[in-house]
Formats: C-alpha cells, sequence, structure tokens
C-alpha cells in the first residue's frame, strides 16, 4: 500500500507549476527552437504580429492518429475519410494587400449604409413638400399603455375604512388606461431574434466581402494578355457608354470626358506599340519570309497601326461626298434636272442639322448609320433608274405616234419637269423618314441602355413631388447696411440724372423722325386674367366723324396741342443749381455775379427735351407722373415657383383674411408651415416612422 | 294704432357660449368687395413694418465664466439646462429661465474641448486637453458633497472633441485618432484611424444612430458606421471643415461649416458635390447648429455675428450681433425651436429668439390666430418690392458691411478675370465649372 501510493495521484495533488515545467523539459529534448505562445493578461484591442508564434506543445497531427488505426481492419474506413477530407481542404489564400482590403471593406460598408439612408426618402421628401408640419413628431415607440390602477392611487392619500374597501369592491371596476412615456429602456435591448437576424446580416455582409475580395484577387493573379485584352477594351465600352450619358446629361463633364479618350488615343498612337518594333514583332519578322502564319499576324498587327494614326474623317466631308454624288448622277443623266434650289437648300440645312446633332455620337453607330446610308442611297439610285426607264419607254411610245407629236411633246416635257420636281421631293422625303426612323431606332436602342445605367448608377430613388404650399421662395441676400449710407443715396440720385442726360443726348440726333416710318414695336401681351382695358372700337371713323360735325366751329385739334404742349412744358426739368448760397457771388463794380464761370460749373443743366412716351402719338397726353406713387409697390417679375403671370395673379387675388372669406377656409389658410408645442422637447425622427417597423 | 316695432331675436345674432366664435353677418360674395387685394396688401404692409418694430431677439446673457467659452451643451430632456465649459477648464451649469449659474467647478488643466449628456440626462461627459475623459453627475450635489467626477478615464493620445450616440451608452472622441467608448469601460471600444491628420470634430446622426462623421485637419470630412464597417468615405475640399451637423429629421442630410466662410449641405448618398452652398458669412464659420425641426440651421462665425439659414436657401434669413459679442464658439439651437444659445470669446453666454419678432409666452387664441394672419399675409406678399426691402433689410456693423463689399470686389474680379481668359482662349479650354463643384476636390473610396 505505501509503495501504490507513491503514484497514487489525485487530480488536486498534481502541481501546476511543477507540471508545466516537466513538460518544457520534456519538449526541450527535442532540440528544437520552441517559444511560448504568450497569454494576455488583460483585453487589448491588437495582437502584436510577434505574438504569432508556431505553437509546438500538444500539437498533434490527425495522420499519426490514422496511422495507428491503419492496423485494424475496423478502422480503415475512417483513415479513408480523413485522407478523402484532407484532399478537399485547402489552405486559406493569402490575405489581400492592407490598403486593397480596407478600400473594399469601405466600399461594402458605404453601399449598405447608403441603402439604409434611402429608406428614408420618402420620408424625407414628403416633409419637404408638405405646407403644414407640426412638432414634435408623435412617435408611437415611446408610449407605454398600461392599465391605471385608479383605485391604488386614491388609497395612497385617504384613509379608508373596512367598510368603504368592501364597497368598493362591490362596485363595478373600470378600467381605466393610463398612457405614459416610456422612458425606461429594455434591459436587454435585443431580442433573440433580432440576435440572430442581425448576426445573419453580419455574416451576409462578411460573405458579399469575402466575394468582392476573391474576385479582386483572381483579377491580379491573371496574366493572359488576352483577358487583359479583353478586360481593356470593356474599359473602353464603358467609357465610351459613360460618355454618351454624360452627353445627354452634363455636356461640360462630357466634353472633358472626349478630352480624356482624344488623349488616350493619341497616346497610344504616340506608343510604339502596334508598330512592329517590340521583341515579338521583330521575331515573327524572321519567321515571315517563310511563314504564312507569322506574316499575317504582323500584317493584323500593322493595319491596327494605321487604323490608329489615321486621322479621324470628319462627318462634314461624308456628307459633301454624299452631295457629290448626287450632282455626278445628275450630270451624267440628261434627264435628270437638278432638283429645286429651295429644295436643295433645305436638304443640306438639314444635313447640315443632322450632322451637329450626330457629332458626338459613338463611332460605331456611326459607322452603322453609314452602312444604312449607302444601302438606302443605293435603293434610292435604283428607284431613279427605273423612273428613268420609265420615261425612255414613254418617250418611245410617242416616237412610235408621231401624229400629236407637238402636244405630246410638251405634255411629256411638263410631265418630265413635273415628275422630276416630284422625284426630287420624294427622294427628300423618303430620306427625311428614313432618317427619322433611323434616329429613332438609334434612340430607341440607347434608351433601354440608359435607362439600365441609370437604374444602376443612380441608386438614389427619386420621389420628387410639387411642393404643397404655393409660397414664394425668395432665396437672396439681404439687404445689410450701415446707418451712413446717406451719402450713396444722394450720389445714386446725381448718377440717374447723368443717365438721363445721357441717354437724351443719344436720342436728340434722332428726333425728327417721322413717326409712320418706325416699325410697329411688338405689344408684349402679359398673359394676364384681367380685362383689357383698351377696346377696339369698330365704328372708329364713324365716331369720329360725328364728333367732327359736332365741333366744326372750334379747332379741338388746335386746342388738344396746345394743352399737350403745356402738360410737356410743366413736366420738363429745371436746371438744378448746385451752388452754396452766397458762394462765389463776388460782386462790384464791372462785376455780374451771374455770369461768372465758375457759378456755371455748378448748375446741372437739363436736356431741352426730355423723351416722353407721347412724344410720336399726336393726339394722346400721357401722364408719366400719375403711376408715380404706386410703381414702387409693383412688382416687376414674377416670383420663383409662380410659371405665369397668370398664376401669380390668381394667387394675389385670392383673399384669405377672415373679412372676404369663411371663417373655416381662413383658419386653413394662416395654418403656420411649422407648429411647435410649447415647452416641448422635439426628438429627431425614430425609425418606427419608417413603415416597416422591425419585427419583435 | 298698430305700431310697427323693429325686433330682433338676441339668438340670431349672440353666440350661445362664450367658447364659441362670433356670428359674422357677412356677404362673401367678391363682388361686393372689389379691393380686396388692395386691403390685404396694406395689411400685409402693416404686419412687416410691425414685425420690424417688435424684432428685438436679444433675450440677456448669462455671464460668470472668467475665460472663453469653448463649447455648450444642451440637456437632452430639459429645456432650461444647459452646461458650458471654458478655456480655463472650468465647466458651468446654467438654469436659462432664472438665467443663474447653478454649479461650477474646474473639470480639466486647460481647455475644455467638449461637453455632451448622456441620452437620459443623468450625467454629463467632458473631455479636455489634458487628455482626460470625465464624467459627472447631471444633479448638483448636495451639501458637503464634493464635486467630483464619478468617473476619469485617461485617454493615450489627445482628444479633441466628443460625441454621444442617441440610445445607447456609446460615445465617440477625435484627436489624432477616433476612438469608440462605452460608458462603462476604460479602454476605448474600437479606434479608427484613415490617413495620418489628426481630427477636430465629431458628431453622431441622430436618425441612422450608427453612422458619426468627422473633420480632419487635412481638409476632409469622414463618415464612419459604429458598426464593424469603421470609416465608409471621405470627402477632400478646397478648405478646412470645422464643424459637422447631422440633420435631426432628414437622416442624410448633414450641413459642414467651412474655413473658407460658407457652409455646404450634403447628401451622405451622393458626396460628389454638395446639395447647398450657403454662403453670407464674411470669415471662417467656426460652428453650426441644426433646429430641431430639421428645417433651419443656425451656424456662428469668427465675423462676431449669429446667422440663422434656411436648409434649402444659399443665403441666410437673419443675422444677430451685438456690440460686445466677439468671435462665436457656439452656436446651439433649443431643443423647443424656440432660442439660440450662443457662447462667444468675450466669456457671456447669449439667449437670442429664433424668430426676431415672436411674442414669447402663452398667446389669447384672437391674438394668435391675429398673429398667424399677419404671417400669412406677409409670405402671400413677399415678393412685392416694399414687402421684401423692409422684411429683408439689417443693419450690420461697419466692419462687416466693409468685408462684404471687399469680398464682392474680389468676387467681381474673379469672375472678370474668367471671362477674359475665356474670351482670349480656344473654345471649350476654359469650363464653366458650376459653384457647387468648385469646393471640393476629390470623393476618397
Amino acid at each position: 500500500m505505501s509503495d501504490d501510493s507513491d503514484y497514487q495521484f489525485t487530480d488536486d495533488d498534481v502541481d501546476d507549476t511543477n507540471h508545466s515545467r516537466i513538460v518544457e523539459n520534456v519538449l526541450s529534448l527535442n532540440k528544437a527552437q520552441n517559444l511560448k505562445r504568450p497569454s494576455r493578461t488583460e483585453p487589448t484591442l491588437q495582437i502584436s504580429e510577434f505574438n504569432l508564434v508556431k505553437s509546438v506543445t500538444g500539437q498533434l497531427q490527425i495522420d499519426d492518429l490514422t496511422k495507428v488505426l491503419k492496423t485494424r481492419k475496423k478502422h480503415a474506413k475512417v483513415g479513408e475519410k480523413v485522407e478523402r477530407t484532407k484532399k478537399k481542404t485547402h489552405t486559406l489564400p493569402k490575405p489581400l494587400e492592407k490598403p486593397q482590403a480596407e478600400r473594399i471593406r469601405r466600399s461594402v460598408g458605404y453601399e449598405k449604409n447608403r441603402f439604409l439612408f434611402d429608406r428614408w426618402e420618402a420620408f424625407v421628401t414628403s416633409n419637404r413638400a408638405s405646407a403644414h408640419q407640426v412638432f414634435p413628431l408623435d412617435s408611437v415607440e415611446n408610449l407605454k399603455v398600461e392599465t391605471k390602477k385608479a383605485a391604488d392611487i386614491a388609497s395612497t392619500w385617504t384613509y379608508k375604512s373596512d367598510l368603504q374597501k368592501e364597497l368598493e369592491s362591490l362596485e363595478n371596476k373600470v378600467e381605466v388606461y393610463n398612457i405614459d412615456e416610456n422612458d425606461k429602456d429594455d434591459e436587454f435591448p435585443l431580442t433573440l431574434e433580432e440576435l440572430k437576424e442581425k448576426r445573419q446580416e453580419a455574416a451576409k455582409l462578411r460573405a458579399h466581402q469575402s466575394y468582392k475580395e476573391a474576385k479582386a484577387r483572381r483579377q491580379n493573379k491573371i496574366k493572359s494578355k488576352k483577358y487583359h485584352r479583353i478586360l481593356r477594351k470593356e474599359r473602353i465600352k464603358q467609357q465610351l457608354k459613360e460618355f454618351e450619358e454624360l452627353q445627354k446629361t452634363n455636356p461640360e463633364a462630357a466634353l472633358k470626358k472626349l478630352e480624356e479618350i482624344e488623349k488616350a488615343r493619341a497616346l497610344e498612337r504616340f506608343s510604339l506599340r502596334h508598330k512592329g518594333t517590340g521583341q515579338w514583332a521583330k521575331s515573327k519578322q524572321v519567321r515571315a519570309k517563310y511563314d504564312k502564319e507569322s506574316r499575317q499576324v504582323l500584317a493584323q498587327q500593322l493595319a491596327i497601326s494605321r487604323e490608329l494614326t489615321q486621322k479621324q474623317k470628319h462627318m462634314e466631308s461624308e456628307s459633301e461626298e454624299e452631295e457629290l454624288k448626287i450632282e455626278e448622277s445628275s450630270s451624267n443623266n440628261p434627264w435628270i434636272i437638278k432638283p429645286d434650289k429651295e429644295v436643295s437648300e433645305f436638304t443640306s440645312s438639314y444635313k447640315q442639322f443632322w450632322n451637329e446633332q450626330n457629332k458626338n455620337k459613338e463611332a460605331i453607330i456611326q459607322n452603322d448609320d453609314d452602312e444604312q446610308d449607302n444601302k438606302i442611297e443605293e435603293i434610292v439610285i435604283n428607284d431613279k433608274q427605273e423612273k428613268v426607264k420609265q420615261i425612255k419607254k414613254k418617250v418611245k411610245k410617242n416616237k412610235v405616234v408621231p401624229k400629236n407629236q407637238q402636244k405630246l411633246n410638251n405634255s411629256s416635257g411638263d410631265w418630265d419637269i413635273d415628275d422630276i420636281f416630284d422625284q426630287a421631293e420624294k427622294k427628300v422625303a423618303e430620306k427625311l423618314k428614313n432618317k427619322l426612323a433611323k434616329s429613332n431606332k438609334v434612340t430607341n436602342k440607347l434608351k433601354p441602355k440608359n435607362k439600365k445605367a441609370t437604374t444602376k448608377n443612380n441608386k438614389k430613388i427619386d420621389l420628387s413631388m410639387p411642393s404643397q404650399s404655393k409660397k414664394q421662395i425668395i432665396d437672396e441676400k439681404m439687404n445689410e447696411t450701415t446707418h451712413k449710407t446717406t451719402n450713396n443715396n444722394t450720389n445714386n440720385n446725381i448718377d440717374a440724372l447723368k443717365n438721363i442726360i445721357n441717354l437724351d443726348n443719344s436720342n436728340t440726333q434722332s428726333n425728327n423722325i417721322d413717326p409712320e416710318k418706325f416699325m410697329k414695336p411688338k405689344v408684349t401681351n402679359l398673359d394676364s386674367a384681367l380685362p383689357s382695358l383698351i377696346i377696339e372700337n369698330e365704328n372708329n371713323n364713324n365716331q369720329k366723324h360725328v364728333i367732327m360735325e359736332a365741333f366744326e366751329d372750334n379747332d379741338i385739334v388746335e386746342d388738344f396741342a396746345k394743352d399737350k404742349q403745356e402738360e410737356v412744358d410743366q413736366d420738363k426739368p429745371q436746371d438744378i443749381d448746385l451752388n452754396l448760397p452766397g458762394w462765389g457771388s463776388w460782386a462790384g463794380t464791372g462785376i455780374d455775379p451771374k455770369k461768372q464761370r465758375k457759378r456755371k460749373r455748378f448748375i446741372i443743366k437739363m436736356p431741352e427735351t426730355m423723351p416722353r412716351r407721347d412724344d410720336n402719338k399726336g393726339s394722346l397726353i400721357i401722364n408719366e407722373k400719375a403711376a408715380a406713387k404706386i410703381k414702387p409697390h409693383l412688382v416687376s417679375e414674377v416670383p420663383f415657383p409662380f410659371k405665369t403671370v397668370k398664376d401669380y395673379e390668381a394667387s394675389i387675388r385670392t383673399p384669405i383674411g377672415n373679412s372676404f372669406v369663411p371663417e373655416l377656409a381662413y383658419r386653413r389658410f394662416i395654418r403656420p408651415a411649422v407648429e411647435t408645442k410649447m415647452g416641448a422637447v422635439i426628438e429627431p425622427a425614430t425609425t418606427s416612422i419608417l413603415m416597416g417597423k422591425p419585427k419583435k | 294704432m298698430k305700431v310697427k316695432v323693429i325686433s330682433r331675436s338676441a339668438d340670431d345674432y349672440l353666440r350661445e357660449k362664450k367658447t364659441d366664435i362670433h356670428k359674422v353677418f357677412r356677404n362673401y360674395d367678391p363682388a361686393l368687395h372689389p379691393f380686396e387685394a388692395a386691403r390685404e396688401y396694406t395689411r400685409a404692409l402693416n404686419a412687416v413694418k410691425l414685425e420690424k418694430v417688435f424684432a428685438k431677439p436679444f433675450l440677456g446673457n448669462l455671464d460668470g465664466h472668467r475665460d472663453s467659452v469653448s463649447c455648450i451643451a444642451k440637456h437632452p430632456k430639459r429645456l432650461s439646462t444647459i452646461v458650458s465649459g471654458a478655456f480655463d477648464g472650468e465647466v458651468r451649469v446654467w438654469d436659462i429661465p432664472q438665467r443663474t449659474c447653478e454649479r461650477e467647478f474646474v473639470a480639466h488643466n486647460g481647455i475644455v474641448r467638449g461637453i455632451v449628456y448622456t441620452p437620459k440626462g443623468e450625467h454629463f461627459i467632458t473631455v479636455g486637453d489634458d487628455k482626460t475623459i470625465k464624467t459627472w453627475k447631471a444633479l448638483t450635489p448636495q451639501f458637503g458633497e464634493d464635486d467630483a467626477p464619478i468617473n476619469t478615464v485617461l485617454s493615450k493620445s489627445v482628444i479633441t472633441s466628443i460625441s454621444h450616440h442617441r440610445k445607447s451608452p456609446i460615445f465617440a472622441t477625435t484627436g489624432e485618432i477616433v476612438q469608440l467608448w462605452e460608458e462603462s469601460r476604460n479602454e476605448p471600444l474600437r479606434t479608427y484611424q484613415w490617413g495620418v491628420d489628426s481630427l477636430h470634430d465629431v458628431a453622431f446622426n441622430m436618425v441612422e444612430q450608427n453612422v458619426f462623421g468627422a473633420c480632419a485637419s487635412d481638409r476632409s470630412i469622414i463618415l464612419y458606421d459604429m458598426r464593424d464597417h469603421g470609416p465608409l468615405r471621405k470627402v477632400v475640399m478646397k478648405l478646412r471643415p470645422n464643424k459637422l451637423a447631422w440633420n435631426p429629421m432628414e437622416a442624410f442630410t448633414f450641413t459642414v461649416a467651412s474655413e473658407d466662410y460658407n457652409l455646404y449641405t450634403f447628401d451622405t448618398r451622393n458626396l460628389k458635390k454638395p446639395v447647398n452652398i450657403h454662403m453670407d458669412h464674411v470669415e471662417a464659420v467656426t460652428f453650426v447648429d441644426y433646429s430641431p425641426t430639421g428645417k433651419e440651421f443656425v451656424s456662428g462665425s469668427y465675423d462676431k455675428t449669429i446667422r440663422i439659414f434656411d436648409g434649402g436657401h444659399g443665403h441666410s434669413r437673419e443675422v444677430y450681433h451685438t456690440k460686445r459679442m466677439q468671435r462665436l464658439t457656439c452656436v446651439n439651437w433649443t431643443l423647443d425651436n424656440k432660442f439660440i444659445i450662443s457662447g462667444s470669446d468675450e466669456m457671456n453666454i447669449r439667449i437670442w429668439k429664433a424668430r426676431a419678432s415672436e411674442k414669447l409666452g402663452p398667446l389669447r387664441p384672437r391674438e394668435r390666430t391675429a398673429l398667424r394672419y399677419a404671417e400669412a399675409l406677409k409670405e402671400k406678399f413677399a415678393s412685392h418690392p416694399q414687402i421684401k426691402r423692409i422684411s429683408r433689410h439689417r443693419h450690420v456693423p461697419r466692419h462687416i458691411y466693409n468685408a462684404q463689399r471687399e469680398l464682392r470686389t474680389i468676387k467681381d474680379k474673379q469672375k472678370k478675370k474668367e471671362s477674359n481668359k475665356r474670351a482670349h482662349s480656344k473654345k471649350g479650354e476654359v469650363p464653366y465649372q458650376p459653384e457647387r463643384e468648385k469646393h471640393i476636390i476629390k470623393e476618397v473610396h
């Protein structure tokens, strides 16, 4: 027993330190370098890279175990299974470079958050558009409904006898609900389900990230030239597509993009690529003498280089060629007279217009266009030839019947010209039609692509709606002044005067001009709903006659002219004497103070004739001063959200006061845009406002 | 003889109860009121003049600090309490309606850089130049109790600002790096670093509560996600953004106050260019805060003025200044949308009305409808020249007037130079660049 007791240990008796020492000693027999895995004693955020040590202690390879198992037939299967799984497994790839990985991580996170932000679009747009809002928003989330224990509350205040209590218990109890703000948050903010959901979401996110990482890694690895070529081509295509889009939305940016594309092309032209100077090309050249294939490849390369270095053709030259063709054909054919000048002009201008429109379109589409053009032209030309044949036939017929040759000739000649005109018109019409159809086709082709692109690029939802209130938006700088601005005013006045004087000087040269010679000024009719005051009198002459008859004796025309002259004289501005009293008025013998030159400098002379609105309107006096008082109160332009004068006038004409509209309408009209509750804290919006509440 | 007497029943013209509206016998036929528009215009003109008469926005000031006020925090649940920190490390708790200081103590060695209340308002957290984060009880200590922080955390790096999560006990600080802290822990939960430049401001989004933005000294705005994403995106501007404020009603909108005298409103989903540029300040804008309705925001500037902007407008609708107010360090809009509290360089905290001519206190129903009617009329005739002139006229200090003139000439000069350049160079060489794209250098992914 005593011997045994030496060897019998309970678990408790094993000394930890001794044990670890023994393990260390045993391991040190191994002679291999053997670092201890560090253990953390306090929580830290970063794990030091120096602590990543290959641990030696207690590492057991599965192979060793299976080896042991192999000896027994019963366990051979286990070994096989292990082998199989081993085949399937592979070491994880090296993580991406840190900056790249971070970038991916950031972009994934941003996309995810953008999606979250998009949920708010509807709420925000509706808020912006609404004419009336009440704050604080009533969020249901913070309200807590629970039965109010009215009896309990009362019992705390008063003492009740047993009898009273019994009586109360006999009464029917009415449940009273107490709606309180829920101040206490739950102790556990997330339910189990929510936690699970959150974890799932995190997993999804991680997966998404890892896909992106894997893709990036794969792409980095590929060495194939062909792949890169395709990639480059794709990129160029993408660029072109973007460019096209930009062209529609933002021409300036498009121009910039075009420059970039051009620059890239120029760079490629400039570089020695496809020129047959590289290693590969040289080796091919050596072989080219004997090998047909390498010759072909070389030729291809050179063709590419030629294509690149060639100057780009302009659209204009093409159109010229087209015209030339028509002319040539017409000149060759004695039966075809040149189309009408107008028609030709129209076609040429149309072509110009079309070219301008198409100038910046994608090269591929242009090519397509050209091909189609050629086809159409061929068709047209064929048509022409057929017609010409018909005409010839007719002429032949004419020859066959010589009796009424003259007539027929005449008629045929007429017919010919008509036909040619018709033909030209038809041609033009046909062309137009074709082009239109083509352009439609092109646009149709482009449209769905663009749509896709827009949906791809603009993940932002557009829920724009018109503002509910017809409020004038005045977004301009406030009129900020200091206290001392009086000087400016006088200056302004003088400036205005000077302006008038200058204006008059320029006018005086053309003062004596026959009013009949002027073109009638175009009357700009503001589309107002007010009835126009000027009523056209149909019996104008008649009435005039009657008046003339009535006032036969006295010369009213003369009187009127006199009146007008008086009015004009009255309104004529007086000279302004800016001389200070006493200043410069030296007097004495031989000095006339009024004739002094210096005094004259301070007299601002008014022009003798001021331009008047009724200058050239014989029998009309316009009182320009009448509107002076109301002028500063009139609106000069339609304020922003309104588009027409009519709308704005209508909005002004609609009264809102309770002396003009019923009380209820009045109440509605004067509702303020933002209403707040006094003394209430306005909490920010919460997610409970959004429709889809999180499951609980 | 029968005498006919004109008589009418009182029921016809008297209201039954006092709460009823008055019976009005009126013919609303517009033909009978030919001068409707003219009469309303006159009323509007009178209303706008009265508005100017009553425009007295300054309510009072809270003095007591012995150095410039550096930061102010609003109590999230109570309207009457604010806390302010000063450049000498002193923190004061104020009672606004009484205009008294309830409590004062020195919290830090050096400047108090930031103060925030915890979401329930039980504590407030201060950060200072001594690299400490201290948590204090919001209640005034009882007699005999010390003003001691209930928790002090030593940070390894300098801390320049602090912002608290809206619901959970997490807050973010900036400095050399962005750190995310839990209230009960002494180590940051997470640290984020993007680039080497230090950051000087941080603000949590109030609606999408896990997102926060920070302003860095390399002239950039960086967006972060508190969950495991970390930094999301960076926008580099031409000049340094000083302060960032999120719109409390629009999850994706935020505004930054910039060193180049402007404020920029961004849509988080499209950071390539700002949605709007708000001009009018004549010196660097130092602070911006949204009204709780999210419709307006207030900004304080180095030019000694406070300006109030409508969120969608490029120009301010109001400018506040007093002779004694120096450079603004912080401006806050109270949570009932009624007042603005500003702290400035000359040690005072000022209280302003958010709408200069608003009548404070409860209103009688008739008074309220009358005021609303006046308001509606002003809105209706807003673009009439006289009304526009009166309502938009402001007196500004001489230095601002002069600075504005100077800026205008500079702008005109630049415009002219550009147009000259355009006129004398190849077509398309000098492209037109929209104002909104001028101030952004790039968006970094």
